[in-house]
């Protein structure tokens, strides 16, 4: 084995805006056209290499990266001069970025036959190529920026996201919905919280800090609701940042497994309106402050710990993982749904065919799309039921990655925190930073969230179930293991 | 009706050797590492009052609350005595305050089984409830026109120490290298809210806080030595960021199966600590004065000088556990193990009488014996159970404005507590739990799985009763909301 080469870093930041409006933003069932741009959308590159293997991180503000988006991306990348398949993408979840997914995306369960009425609205395609060209070009540009430098990582902690499920006294989960009227039966918060924040900063040969990696396991969906094209909390916290590290800085940021989780109480809701008034703060303004608060207090005492030369080794893999097991009674119960989304849909489209000028009214399309999606997202269960008969297995690509005394794995899914902590209580790293939504979702619930079924954890959302969930976290862990007990030098 | 506040400090650090509560050995104490508080606010507004006083102990027997107000009485006819509720923060490096009593059970039910010489628990509780009515005589003298505000906000504090491995059985900690193969999940949820109030003379100068939050005192649990614990270093970092009068009054919030310490990612934290030169009592004051300090600045703006003050007081019949004949037999197993442990123990003892010079020498012993009396108070309870299936429980609800505060005796589990927070009408609820002798009322799904603490041997209160608890604050807290 030959001695690992000093480490060498580049980092690149791209805009990928979309610049055809009205894109249609993706994250909610309805659909939404943008209704102007808030704050831009960042791609952020952070090339590593050492002589002996290599990591490109690449951060998008996106909701997911559909495999569509990654292979364009790499295939742009083909002949750069590196390994493209060592790029690790991953989405920030903003629900407040343009769709992304065409009709080919198998991860985007709820739209495949796109929005059930007509909508003049920028091509996703379109946007699709220009998002991996500029992807590209970023990777690029991070890999051709390389220089020798240092690296030291630290842990702090906010809390930021929270667990979004809860169990009644039925036993029966929900996905938000807490709220005076169904206080009464209000048994338990379903899983657990995560407030760790990893965190790795970069520094060139100087000893001069270049750029931060934050890692948090909290979804960038403070705005889901909105209609104008924003990257969340994450362009305030890029802010802020800067605004106390200097303008310069580079920061990619991470979601840990969160597939259970908000960034918003589902209790409490009130207290925590009521601070931000009085702090005169909004949503993302606050997570901006709690993360640079994190920083600063991490920062200045990791900066004595810079390493050059350290162990990097990456993996890449794609496992075949086994789909959710679906049955004719999921597909029943799913077909019956789909059914009376079907019913509204096409009430709703009467409606807007006996009243045209109702097509004038803002959002007028939101009721339609919404009903029409749904319909979909229930009647998806069926396609993939037959479908699992020739491909009873999802393709799922995975990257393990050692640096040093600390690990990065991705997975493509939101990916429920049980199996998040699971890798991190196994782990042989000092800190796992886990990056979900390396791919197109969506989420694979952990065995006691089926149990209490819900959205995010019944057959309709889940392109695999548990079994996979766990598949995923040993790989994670055995491949790991291997890494640490492997010395290159 | 203007508020009136006053606020006063006790010490109340053994001057003798004690008996330090809260383990499983006996520990007899070897030193003061730092002091003892009993800090203790009242609040007045028209005829209704509150006088809320916190103790650095381990929880509050039911014979120091009624020496405190029994000595009250004697030094105030003014103060309504049983609107004094008293709370622990939980220290375990502080005096045994239960008297041993075999109707009462637990580890200190029977004593130690070895003579010590320490001060008695009796003395110290006169020594203590002395210490403590005086300086509730003092509040309550010194209290004046004043204003109240509250805020909240968030820091990881108390951690979840259950989980829950693949076949569905549960620990409290016990997570290592070895069994982390079998890890599947934290068992519970947690609980980072901190609630606090913010208290001002008349002319709007900070004069104190309640801090409020899911986290016991109990970073350094295994000390042979008297001590506050972390509110020992919290109280300096807060006093030395605002205020060195400041008077600092802690409450815990529904933790029974939270502690300060991580079961998982212990390395990290760690090395966080020692980058940072912080022990992990410097490191949980940091974070507690930094929650403070996101929230205080905010408060001024929203001082109320006449908030709504209503005290309820209500003792409530909660169900006790239904222990079993399989119970009692496994429970006397385990008695029968112990005894002979402990017999083999004072045997030693006996026949080398040197060892007593040991430092230490009694740990052995006490251990066996303790851990004899808790398995012996299962046998006890299931007599007791034949005759009377309940036990009493006293809460205090109390609203300020659109807060509210409620108690419970216990260790009251986390979900308990989400429970009563998500149907409370109020806009922020302070749950005190502690305030009375404990122990664990355990979660449902925690005692699907078992384990310490959520287990019948460790429970007076099952589900059951904390459910019942949980349904009587709420309608406590409803009744004040609607008045």
């Amino acid at each position: 084995m030959s001695t690992p080469t000093p480490l060498l870093i580049g980092w690149s930041e791209g805009d990928i805006t979309p610049v055809v409006l009205p894109a249609f933003i993706a994250g909610q069932f309805h659909m939404r056209l943008s209704e102007g741009v808030d704050d831009p959308l960042k791609v952020t590159a952070l090339a590593m290499e050492n002589g002996e293997d290599q990591v490109i991180f690449a951060a998008c503000d996106l909701v997911v990266i559909p495999d569509e988006l990654r292979d364009a991306v790499r295939a742009l990348l083909a002949t750069a001069g590196f390994d493209a398949n060592k790029i690790v993408f991953n989405a920030t979840h903003t629900h407040t970025g343009p769709e992304i997914r065409v009709r080919t995306t198998k991860s985007d369960l709820s739209q495949p036959d796109g929005s059930g009425i007509h909508l003049e609205g920028a091509s996703i395609q379109d946007y699709l190529d220009y998002a991996a060209q500029t992807i590209a070009d970023t990777i690029a540009q991070a890999w051709a920026a390389r220089q020798p430098g240092s690296v030291a990582y630290g842990q702090g902690d906010a809390v930021l996201a929270r667990n979004r499920r809860w169990f009644n006294t039925e036993n029966k989960a929900t996905m938000y919905g807490l709220h005076a009227g169904t206080a009464d039966v209000f048994s338990h918060v379903e899983g657990y919280e995560d407030h760790s924040v990893n965190l790795l900063a970069t520094y060139d040969q100087a000893g001069a800090l270049t750029g931060l990696l934050v890692n948090v396991p909290c979804p960038s969906q403070v705005r889901e609701m909105e209609y104008v094209i924003s990257a969340d909390y994450w362009h305030d916290t890029r802010q802020m940042l800067r605004a106390r590290w200097g303008e310069n800085l580079f920061i990619l940021p991470q979601c840990s497994a969160a597939g259970d989780q908000a960034p918003r109480p589902i209790f409490e809701r009130e207290a925590n309106q009521r601070m931000q008034r009085l702090r005169g703060e909004n949503g993302c303004q606050e997570i901006a402050r709690l993360i640079a608060d994190v920083v600063e207090r991490v920062l200045p005492v990791i900066e004595s710990e810079k390493q050059s030369v350290l162990e990097l080794q990456h993996q890449v893999t794609t496992l075949e993982l086994p789909a959710i097991p679906l049955n004719e009674q999921h597909v029943a119960q799913a077909l019956e749904e789909a059914q009376n989304w079907r019913k509204l849909y096409e009430e709703e489209v009467h409606r807007l065919e006996a009243s045209p000028e109702l097509k004038k009214e803002p959002r007028w399309y939101v009721p339609v799309t919404k009903a029409f999606r749904r319909m979909n997202w229930y009647a998806n269960v069926e396609t993939r039921f037959h479908e699992q008969v020739n491909s009873p297995t999802v393709a799922t690509e995975i990257h393990v990655v050692r640096l040093g005394d600390i690990a990065f794995a991705s997975v493509p899914f939101e990916y429920y925190l049980d199996f998040g902590i699971r890798i991190k209580v196994k782990s042989p790293a000092l800190q796992t930073f886990l990056v979900q939504l390396s791919g197109g979702g969506t989420y694979v619930p952990s065995e006691r969230s089926v149990a209490g079924g819900g959205y995010g954890s019944i057959p309709a959302s889940n392109p695999i179930g548990p079994d996979g969930g766990n598949e995923m976290a040993h790989y994670i862990v055995d491949t790991l293991r291997e890494q640490f007990e492997r010395q290159t030098s | 009706m203007s508020l009136q506040i006053g606020w006063a400090q006790a010490d109340i650090t053994p001057e003798k050797p004690v008996l330090i509560a809260g383990n499983f050995p006996a520990r007899l104490s070897e030193g003061v590492r730092d002091p003892l508080y009993a800090v203790v606010l009242v609040l007045q507004s028209g005829d209704e009052q509150v006088v809320m006083v916190c103790c650095d102990v381990v929880s509050i027997s039911d014979d120091l609350r009624d020496a405190v107000r029994s000595k009250v009485r004697n030094l105030n006819a003014e103060i309504q005595v049983e609107k004094i509720v008293i709370n622990a923060t939980h220290s375990h490096t502080a005096p045994e305050i239960r008297v041993s009593n075999p109707q009462v059970g637990g580890m200190a039910g029977w004593g130690n089984g070895v003579e010590l010489g320490e001060m008695s628990v009796e003395e110290y509780l006169d020594f203590a409830s002395t210490r403590i009515a005086e300086a509730v005589n003092q509040a309550w003298e010194s209290r004046a026109n004043g204003g109240v505000a509250y805020g909240l906000g968030y820091a990881v504090l108390g951690r979840n120490r259950r989980w829950v491995d693949q076949d569905g059985v549960a620990r409290m900690y016990g997570l290592n290298a070895e069994t982390a193969e079998r890890f599947a999940h934290v068992e519970g949820f947690e609980d980072h809210s901190v609630n606090l109030l913010a208290t001002y003379d008349a002319e709007d100068n900070l004069t104190g806080i309640i801090f409020n939050a899911p986290m016991t005192a109990q970073e350094d649990g295994g000390l042979f030595v008297i001590s506050a614990d972390l509110w020992c270093e919290a109280r300096q970092e807060l006093r030395r960021r605002f205020g060195e009068n400041l008077f600092v009054m802690t409450q815990v919030s529904a933790a029974g199966e939270l502690t300060p310490k991580l079961i998982y990612e212990g390395p990290a934290n760690n090395r966080m600590q020692e980058l940072k030169g912080r022990t992990g009592r410097q490191e949980m004051a940091t974070r507690i004065a930094n929650a403070v300090e996101d929230i205080l600045p905010y408060l001024p703006q929203a001082i109320e000088k006449d908030p709504l003050l209503k005290h309820v007081t209500a003792t409530v019949e909660l169900p006790v556990n239904a222990l079993t004949q399989q119970d009692v037999e496994a429970a006397q197993l385990e008695v029968d193990k112990l005894q002979a442990l402990y017999d083999e123990e004072m045997r030693k003892l006996e026949e080398d009488p040197a060892l007593k010079e040991n430092p230490r020498w009694y740990v052995p012993a006490t251990a066996a014996f303790r851990r004899r009396n808790w398995q012996l108070g299962v046998v006890t309870r299931y007599e007791q159970y034949q005759q009377t299936k309940t036990q009493s429980a006293d809460l205090h609800v109390i609203r300020l404005g659109d807060i509210v505060f409620a108690t419970n005796p216990f260790e009251y589990y986390l979900d308990f507590g989400i429970q009563v927070k998500v149907r409370s009408p109020f806009i922020q609820t302070f749950l005190v739990e502690l305030a009375g002798p404990g122990t664990y009322v355990p979660s449902l799904r925690s005692t699907q799985g078992g384990g310490y603490g959520s287990v019948p041997a460790s429970n007076r209160i099952g589900p059951e009763g904390g459910q019942v608890l949980a349904d009587e604050t709420v309608r406590l807290i409803r009744t004040l909301w609607a008045d």
